[in-house]
């Protein structure tokens, strides 16, 4: 606020006029984001926000415009500012039509066009070029190249960023909350890159538009669809096909794109299955399907929608299915050049539903379903006030409904069943951000979120006793609250800056705060996430957490190098988090507050990255040097300890090298420190069981063996015709089939019961070939 | 259930992968050994009854672990009123039950030690059992990796009323049988048995099939006993926890973590800890000749 009134005047003041427009691909119609407009003389530079749309204000006279995006052919615009102007760019993309990012002779600004730190942008063509699990390009796994971003294994569900558990990113498809972005456990991602148009992780100084995750923000944006042509793209591969179509409903007002995919590794995993499994069924498919129409030159709406599942099964006898569906409304409405309105209203739903039956002379079965559903309204205004202040203000009000379970068994014609009360939970926020480029070497971007989260009746609210941390907390009492008023509320003021200091000519110190609140936690207890973990809400027994990240760094462009080098240093403060006492039921457990415990956090570290994104050859290098800490009573001797996804030391390289317009290849290297893992000490011999013991009680106290692996690609574009293009992706992944330990665990011998063994699990445990043929007509 | 059921998938999708693997490596764990423990498990049956006082050994250890000679030890019926002191002989602490079972359905016992000039206690009570109807046997052929053999099946039920947990041993030619592991039920499932939800159910089919291992099924002559052991709900929960442990592998492994303890040191300040569990429980077995 008080920025606002230290604004001064903001009248556009005589003599000076507004251009605006949209930037977008001339190829397909669709909008840029964050391509960069830039005025001559003066030097005066805007990004377009996340629907393509800029606002620059400069006194009348001749100009001009520099319009650069990455991938794309830089354009220059001679115009002439006599008034207010409304002018839509296209741009070219930098190559041929299936070819990925090429140069574009302009160098690109990444982290020195932000005023934030930690924010990171992948286009789908950068996904497309990075050596792929079994050649699928994924979002998630090249997430897992930059710095900061690491999982527990291959195969493990989600990400970690900087030291954050996996439930404490925000993963907005089209603004709607995904909740599992996996597929087949953790192999792949449900963002299908055939719909993505870019995708943008924040990692700190998070935006005030997003909230209600601490850890950091993946923000996917899908593609609107070719509202010129048609065009019928698709590919082949060992693990599943990709279907998609696109094309205008009426050239240049509307256009859709859906996009399909269909994994077939049972079918390829049948000949290998005993026969008896050779019934079972294990595959995942997902559409995504996205709708716009221009109804005038204000007003743009937009329908996106997303529907995937997971399958499970096994004869009659099991059937395991879990999904996400997600749907976004947009309406984009320009009140005028300066004024830009987005409200988007959105819902989200994962579910789950496991089903058993016995397939002998006994008659029984099981079925168990449970699901989160969110509910989201966002109005967000942009103000494009002046060349030096850009106002983003709005509301965001979320309704949740988690329904932790139900469960039926039956048996021989009797029947039980259990339903679990469902829980609400409200979240409302108002933001205001202004980034203010204070003159030609400061530029501020500073913004508060004002939180309130209300955990809500209409369910049973449990009262427990304090006891000894780590032991099941007794029941004091339960009522039953009828009402849906408010059970709990808090109320969290978030403030949000960043800071961006031109040292001299593209070289940029940055300063970054941010405060964040989460209300949702996954309750899982296991290595790694499984698909029927439960989203459960803060209640009267579990806080709200809050992250406190403090961040510091700087970027530069050396002159007479093609390259951008920057470092961020970073420290991260978590309250309430939550743990699990030993033996904790999170099972269609209706006190499963129970058994839950709260600790704080912490992870510090360094993040170091080299990238050159021009020429040839192109690539980048980064090194992270990080702790994740946890402290929690009752567990560890109370003492802090590492984190299950501490990886104190990471490297990710990738080299791509563009040899011709038939071929580019590309090979990507990663190494890390092993993840933290408790072993055993000593043993206990009880009635014939070796039961491991570690009699330091210390958590986490040892490392697996490190990480690394190395991945190669080749993309060769095929025929090249008038009406089809083909394009083939070979490549292989750990190439020198290295084992990397996913878990260390302590068994006895079956066979020689007196001796005891360690056993090292490697998910991935040899090099995976892969060929993938794609097509575009 | 839902746990079993991830297993289950993760196996599959693990072995559609074809990649997963699994070696056994060589570690050099630390030596955290000598803390005594008491194994101490008392039984419904007339026969000896055992509770032995031990120091733990390093993990990969294969010598058996010591025992502790010089304490004194009682088991206690505390609804009877009754005390059972057992005597040190061949490294354990016994007591002659062969007349007169110790173990009375109902009744709660009490464990005391006295060690190091220290008294500590443990209690729990003696539930009653599950019902076993019948074991048969199948012969099949190789199917996969299913070995080619006779597979028996176990066939058994809930009694209905309350919640009743059972720990399930199968032994083959009077052995442990390693290759298949301790399974534990709550009223006949899986779960925590905190929602009755199978109350006087028959066991469902991962019991029944539970008792042969396809890697190696049983043969020709082989006489299989498959024992209950009925269970308190602490001792329920502390079973789960060495279950836990003794299978952590997998995709969703859970953590390694201590199992937890029921002597209590009565000298409050003491920071002398013995560890380990004390139970009671309730036995019935059922065997099979197969042939």
């Amino acid at each position: 606020m008080v920025l606002l009134f230290a604004m001064g005047p903001l009248q556009a003041q005589t003599g000076k006029y507004t251009i605006s427009g949209y930037v977008k691909d001339e190829g397909s119609g669709e909008v840029l984001i964050n391509a960069t407009v830039t005025m001559q003389p003066g030097g005066v530079a805007v990004i377009t926000n996340s629907y393509g749309y800029y606002s620059v204000t400069l006194p009348g006279g001749k100009y001009t415009m520099l319009i650069t995006y990455s991938g794309y052919k830089t354009i220059q615009k001679e115009i002439e500012l006599k008034g207010n102007t409304t002018t839509d760019i296209t741009l070219a993309a930098g190559g041929k039509d299936m070819q990925e990012v090429v140069i574009t002779g302009e160098r690109k600004l990444r982290r020195t066009n932000t005023v934030g730190m930690g924010i990171q942008q992948l286009s789908a063509a950068q996904i497309k070029k990075i050596p792929a699990f079994m050649g699928e390009p994924d979002v998630v796994k090249a997430l897992l190249t930059l710095p900061g971003v690491t999982t527990v294994g291959e195969g493990s569900s989600g990400f970690n960023v900087r030291g954050g558990n996996v439930d404490e990113n925000l993963i907005i498809m089209d603004e709607a909350p995904v909740y599992n972005s996996s597929h087949l456990l953790g192999f792949f991602s449900v963002f299908n890159p055939d719909a993505v148009k870019n995708v943008t992780m924040y990692k700190s100084a998070f935006p005030a538009e997003y909230g209600g995750r601490t850890s950091s923000v993946l923000d996917i944006r899908m593609k609107e669809g070719n509202n010129q042509k048609y065009h019928v793209n698709g590919g082949i591969g060992n693990v599943f096909s990709r279907l998609a179509v696109e094309g205008p409903i009426q050239k240049d007002k509307s256009s859709f794109v859906v996009a399909a995919r269909r994994s077939y590794i049972d079918v390829l995993a049948k000949p290998f299955l005993k026969a008896e499994d050779r019934n079972s069924t294990m595959y995942f498919y997902d559409i995504t399907a996205k709708l716009n129409y221009e109804l005038n030159e204000k007003n743009t709406i937009y329908l996106s929608g997303y529907f995937g599942q997971d399958v499970f099964g096994f004869g009659d006898q099991v059937k395991f299915k879990w999904g996400n569906t997600t749907g976004t409304f947009r309406w984009n409405h320009l009140f005028n050049r300066k004024l830009f309105l987005n409200t988007s209203i959105y819902y989200s739903k994962y579910n789950y539903s496991l089903a058993f039956k016995s397939d002998d002379d006994v008659q029984q079965g099981y079925d168990w379903t449970s699901d989160i559903q969110t509910y989201g309204v966002k109005p967000s205004l942009t103000w494009f006030a002046s060349n030096k202040h850009t106002i983003k203000t709005g509301v965001n009000a979320i309704y949740y409904n988690f329904y932790p379970g139900k469960g039926e068994a039956s048996s021989e014609g009797a029947k039980s069943q259990i339903i679990l009360d469902r829980r609400y939970g409200a979240e409302t926020a108002a933001f205001l951000e202004d980034t203010w480029k204070l003159n030609p070497q400061w530029q501020i971007q500073a913004g508060v979120r004002l939180n309130r989260y209300a955990y809500l009746g209409n369910t049973t609210v449990y009262h427990f006793r304090d006891t000894t941390p780590n032991v099941r907390k007794p029941l004091d009492y339960a009522e039953k609250v009828t009402s849906k008023k408010a059970v709990n509320d808090w109320v969290f003021f978030e403030p949000r800056l960043s800071l961006r200091y031109e040292l001299k000519k593209n070289t940029f110190f940055k300063v970054g705060y941010s405060r964040t609140t989460q209300y949702l936690h996954l309750l899982s207890n296991t290595a790694s996430p499984t698909p029927v973990d439960l989203y459960f809400p803060s209640t009267n027994n579990i806080k709200p957490s809050l992250t406190d990240q403090y961040s510091v760094g700087f970027v530069t462009l050396p002159t007479g190098l093609p390259v951008e080098i920057s470092v961020e240093t970073f420290y991260k403060k978590m309250d309430d988090l939550l743990d699990y006492i030993d033996n904790a039921n999170l099972n269609l457990n209706q006190v499963v507050e129970a058994d839950l415990l709260t600790g704080k956090g912490k992870s510090y570290g360094v993040e170091v990255e080299v990238k050159k994104e021009t020429g040839k050859w192109q690539g980048w290098v980064n090194y992270t040097l990080s702790r994740s800490l946890r402290q929690t009573p009752g567990i560890s001797n109370n003492d802090w300890y590492l984190s299950r996804f501490d990886r104190t030391h990471v490297v990710n390289s990738c080299v791509m090298y563009n040899r011709s317009e038939k071929w580019q290849f590309s090979a990507n290297f990663t190494f890390g420190s092993g993840t933290p893992s408790t072993f055993p000490d000593s043993k206990l011999d009880i009635q014939g069981l070796p039961i491991p013991y570690n009699s330091t009680n210390k958590r986490n106290d040892f490392r697996l063996p490190a990480y690394h692996r190395l991945d190669v690609s080749a993309i060769m574009q095929g025929h090249q015709g008038k009406k089809m293009k083909q394009e083939w992706v070979f490549g292989i992944y750990n190439v020198y089939a290295h084992k990397n330990a996913y878990s260390i665990y302590f068994q006895q011998n079956q066979d020689e019961p007196e001796k005891k063994e360690a056993i090292r699990l490697s998910i991935i445990g040899s090099l995976i070939p892969s060929v993938t043929w794609n097509f575009k007509f | 259930m839902r746990n079993k059921a991830i297993k289950y998938i993760s196996v599959v999708l693990l072995g559609a992968s074809l990649t997963a693997c699994e070696r056994v490596i060589d570690l050099d764990l630390p030596d955290g050994s000598g803390f005594p423990y008491v194994d101490a498990w008392i039984t419904d049956q007339p026969r000896v009854q055992t509770i032995k006082l031990l120091k733990a050994t390093e993990y990969m250890s294969q010598t058996a672990p010591e025992a502790i000679g010089d304490a004194q030890i009682t088991v206690t019926d505390v609804t009877a009123g009754k005390s059972y002191p057992f005597t040190f002989q061949n490294g354990a602490y016994n007591y002659d039950a062969t007349s007169t079972p110790i173990g009375v359905v109902g009744h709660t016992y009490k464990l005391n030690i006295n060690w190091n000039g220290e008294q500590f206690e443990a209690t729990d009570e003696l539930k009653r059992s599950s019902i076993i109807d019948s074991l048969t046997s199948e012969f099949k052929k190789a199917d996969g990796e299913d070995k080619e053999g006779y597979y028996v099946k176990l066939y058994a039920h809930d009694p209905t009323g309350g919640i009743d947990f059972t720990w399930i041993r199968t032994y083959r030619n009077g052995e442990l049988n390693y290759h298949v592991g301790e399974m534990l039920s709550a009223d006949g499932a899986f779960g925590n048995g905190d929602d009755n939800l199978s109350d006087g159910f028959a066991f469902i089919p991962p019991f029944r099939d539970g008792v042969t291992s396809g890697e190696k099924p049983y043969e020709k002559g082989d006489v299989v006993e498959v024992l209950f052991r009925s269970m308190s709900k602490p001792s329920y929960d502390f079973m789960q926890q060495v279950q836990a442990q003794l299978t952590n592998d997998g995709l969703f492994g859970k953590v390694l973590t201590n199992v937890p303890a029921n002597v209590v040191n009565q000298q409050s300040t003491s920071k002398t800890k013995i560890y380990g569990w004390f139970g009671t429980v309730a036995e019935v077995s059922a065997s099979k000749k197969v042939e």
